[in-house]
């Protein structure tokens, strides 16, 4: 049976485990090192490792309470799963970030699994336990991956009948005497937790003062690295200049950005800066996941990622003003999903990391939910708090060196329109004043945009609807957008309304029957148009999406004409 | 006291713990000492199909009344065994001969004792099918049979339908969680000579360790574990009551 059947299936099993990959030297060693020391074949436990080459070596766990399955071959030792699942904050921020905890129950063993030369020496079963051991032979895990199945165990074991969610393990320690806990992330919170910054920091100091009509400056040797930048701009002191280098010499353009030249002495620091012009979003997303936080290019889909900013992102072709002080990254994103409008979030099970803009979903990808789906009440908790009714935009930024979180340091200011602060609506301001470092004199249009959209969708707060759903709708997953039909929301008239929402959070039950779940409205509040060719002659609720993006369509914000009519075609 | 051959009997004490184990292959993760480790969840997997042998050897003699197995796929690849033992000359079967389990059933086959320093398992399966629990010992008879409340762990097997409904009132798709059947074994009035001889040396050793128990031949043997014993208490001058509580499965 595959998982989508074991989900309908009225006598499914549930069954969890986990799969850890650690390192392992995969070439022939001996058992012994040349100072007498028991090698296991793990990088701490081997001598001369540089010339080795390094594998992994997967070991499995399940439940300690679970079925036997004789096939999984996993040591039965698990005593807890717990998911402090993403949650996404759409058009905020990258939001939290996805963890798993795993409560592992320590065990004595007799090393016949673990140790590869066990035939080749003595063993004293009663020293140490299992995770004591692996431990001490593995000291370095961080980053090394998690898998978490969760699914169902069927007559025998079957993969198919499982859901795999990716992590990176953060860490792994002792909690008691005999429990040891895993926690595994997102590769997105690891790069929060490493304190990723962009520009990356340099230890670049100059060797001997420089004049103010100096255009050369000679660098220390030892604090240049290898892939440190040959060109770009850099900060002295206070004072932006263009440069090239040539080993440890830099030939410098002095004053840029309106700062001012200055003499500099020596062992003055220079930071290298960096810049973007007329870069498309998402490229400097990923330039900042993949240059600056470490993250792996595989785990970024970059033709999607294209596909959805030329169709949705187009005018955001940034040229900010050169970043001369180390920043966090996460920082700069979160900058970024705000000012932009798109969110990003791990897809555990893709294992890539997905970008939206936000924008209108198209009706065949929109699942219906109802009560006939949920398990729970739809709980609709609205924080008014999070009102804004008004955004001031602050951009087009003076100098580099300008400090972000002042008014003064920007030239332009953008007040948007306002929505909801009404003597009968709200009745009182809620105003966002948003610092752009990324948009520039030209983005008036952009900043105007930005205003609007976060303005027009935060009216009234955000919004989370809480409800569980039974495990036949467990495929639902974080960033699917659903219509929400339920007797807990109800209109004017008292008749069910539809809700259109977004998944911000996905968090499965322990026994394995249900998911809960957290979601969000999704509005776009901007008007669009779908425009089709002259010969397309169906409507639109009719057209298939492949049909509606390429064609025009004239409609409001809800997919429906002032009067209530389905959108006109243009033709 | 009871008819000896209806009476229940314990095989705990097993040999193969102490033996050398030689098996014809094994897979480089399921080794053939993994079928005498005490676990289940590591077991012994031939690398090939066909005939295969466990072989397990000692330096002195050993009685031999029984042996034992669970965990266990042969009645799925259609796969026999049977145990022969070395009576100094050639290789002679043990018991009843080879047996072909119907499913995955804990099987518990009983002889009269031999002596012995060698033994070896004879597998046929295609495909290769696993071990997770083997026993070769001298079982233990017990000296009373069992009280009123016992019942079978085959009928005793139960499961937790965990039912689900929607809040429009449908019947969802549900879940089942395996209950591990957990049954007392209880012996009343047993001599206090066979308590402490038999019974003590038994309850030491599998405090922490899994056993197998036989309790009528019309009945399936199960695999117990995670035994809590309970407090022994006289009956009479002379006799006390003995048991234990374990989880029990028998397939």
């Amino acid at each position: 049976m595959t998982l989508s059947g074991e989900r309908e299936s009225f006598t499914a099993k549930p069954l969890s485990f986990i799969e850890v990959d650690l390192d392992w030297v995969d070439d022939t060693v001996p058992a012994f090192n040349g100072d007498g020391t028991p090698c296991y074949k793990t990088p701490a436990t081997t001598d001369n490792i540089d010339a080795l080459t390094i594998g992994t070596r997967t070991r499995r766990y399940c439940d300690t309470t679970a079925a036997q399955v004789w096939d999984l071959d996993a040591i039965p030792c698990i005593d807890g799963i717990r998911y402090q699942t993403t949650q996404l904050k759409v058009g905020e921020s990258l939001g939290s970030f996805g963890q798993v905890t795993i409560t592992l129950r320590d065990f004595v063993d007799d090393d016949r699994l673990e140790d590869p030369f066990y035939s080749q020496r003595t063993h004293d079963t009663a020293a140490g336990t299992y995770f004591t051991k692996l431990h001490a032979r593995n000291p370095y895990i961080q980053g090394r991956a998690l898998r978490v199945f969760a699914g169902f165990a069927g007559e025998e074991y079957n993969n198919a009948n499982f859901e795999e969610r990716h992590y990176l393990i953060r860490s792994i320690k002792r909690t008691n005497k005999s429990s040891w806990q895993i926690i595994g992330v997102s590769p997105l919170q690891l790069a929060n937790l490493r304190g990723a910054k962009a520009p990356k920091p340099s230890g670049w100091t100059l060797k001997y003062n420089i004049g103010l009509g100096s255009t050369t400056a000679e660098l220390v040797d030892y604090s240049i690295a290898d892939d440190d930048p040959t060109s770009g701009y850099c900060l002295i002191s206070d004072e932006v200049c263009s440069y090239t280098r040539v080993n440890n010499v830099l030939n410098i353009a002095r004053g840029q950005f309106a700062t001012t030249p200055d003499s500099h002495d020596a062992g003055d620091g220079i930071q290298p800066a960096l810049q973007f012009i007329n870069t498309p979003v998402q490229e400097i997303i990923r330039t900042l996941l993949v240059d600056y936080a470490g993250v792996s290019p595989a785990l970024i889909p970059i033709f999607d990622w294209n596909n959805e900013s030329n169709k949705w992102l187009q005018l955001y072709s940034l040229s900010p003003l050169p970043i001369t002080e180390p920043v966090d990254v996460i920082e700069l994103i979160n900058e970024i999903c705000e000012q932009v409008g798109l969110f990003l979030w791990y897809d555990e099970i893709a294992q890539i990391i997905r970008l939206q803009a936000i924008r209108p979903v198209p009706t065949s990808s929109i699942q219906l939910v109802t009560d006939d789906d949920l398990v729970s009440e739809v709980a609709i908790n609205p924080d008014v708090s999070a009102r804004v009714s008004r955004v001031a935009m602050l951009y087009d930024k003076r100098t580099p060196i300008a400090d972000d979180g002042k008014d003064a340091s920007y030239r332009k200011r953008l007040i948007g329109r306002n929505f909801g602060d009404g003597t009968y609506e709200h009745g009182s301001e809620s105003l966002k004043v948003i610092h752009s470092r990324w948009f520039g004199t030209n983005d008036d249009a952009v900043s105007g945009r930005t205003a609007f959209t976060i303005a027009s969708t935060l009216r009234d707060g955000r919004t989370l609807y809480t409800f569980t759903l039974n495990k036949r709708r467990a495929d639902l997953d974080l960033g699917n957008v659903i219509s929400l039909r339920t007797r807990d929301a109800i209109d004017t008239t008292g008749q069910m309304k539809t809700l259109p929402a977004i998944i911000v959070k996905r968090t499965p039950a322990k026994d394995g029957l249900s998911v809960e779940y957290i979601a969000e409205p999704f509005i776009y509040a901007a008007r669009f148009i779908y425009v089709l060719p002259n010969d397309h002659t169906t409507t639109y609720p009719n057209t298939p999406e492949a049909t509606q993006d390429p064609g025009w369509f004239l409609a409001s914000s809800d997919g429906t004409m002032p009067n209530g009519d389905a959108p006109y075609v243009l033709g | 006291m009871a008819n000896e051959e209806n009476l229940p009997r314990i095989a705990w004490n097993n040999v193969l713990s102490t033996a050398t184990i030689t098996p014809s292959s094994e897979e480089l993760n399921h080794l053939a000492v993994f079928s005498c480790d005490d676990t289940l969840y590591r077991s012994w997997q031939p690398e090939s199909d066909g005939t295969h042998t466990i072989e397990a050897s000692w330096t002195g003699l050993q009685e031999i009344t029984c042996w034992c197995m669970y965990g266990h796929g042969l009645g799925l690849t259609a796969g026999s065994l049977g145990l022969e033992y070395w009576n100094g000359f050639a290789w002679a079967l043990f018991g009843n001969g080879f047996i072909a389990p119907n499913g995955s059933e804990c099987l518990y086959e009983m002889s009269e004792p031999i002596y012995t320093d060698r033994i070896r398992f004879v597998i046929n399966s295609t495909p290769p099918s696993r071990i997770a629990a083997l026993f070769v010992g001298n079982d233990l008879l017990c000296e009373e049979g069992l009280t009123p409340g016992w019942v079978d762990p085959t009928i005793g097997q139960k499961q937790k339908v965990v039912h689900a409904t929607s809040r429009s009132g449908l019947a969802l798709p549900s879940i089942i969680e395996d209950e591990f059947l957990t049954q007392r074994f209880t012996l009343k009035d047993v001599s206090m000579d066979w308590a402490m001889n038999k019974w003590l040396p038994f309850k030491q050793h599998c405090q922490t360790r899994p056993f197998f128990l036989w309790w009528n031949e019309q009945a399936s043997p199960c695999y117990c574990s995670q035994a809590t014993f309970e407090n022994e208490r006289y009956s009479r001058v002379g006799f006390v009551n003995v048991g234990f509580s374990a989880r029990m499965v028998v397939q």
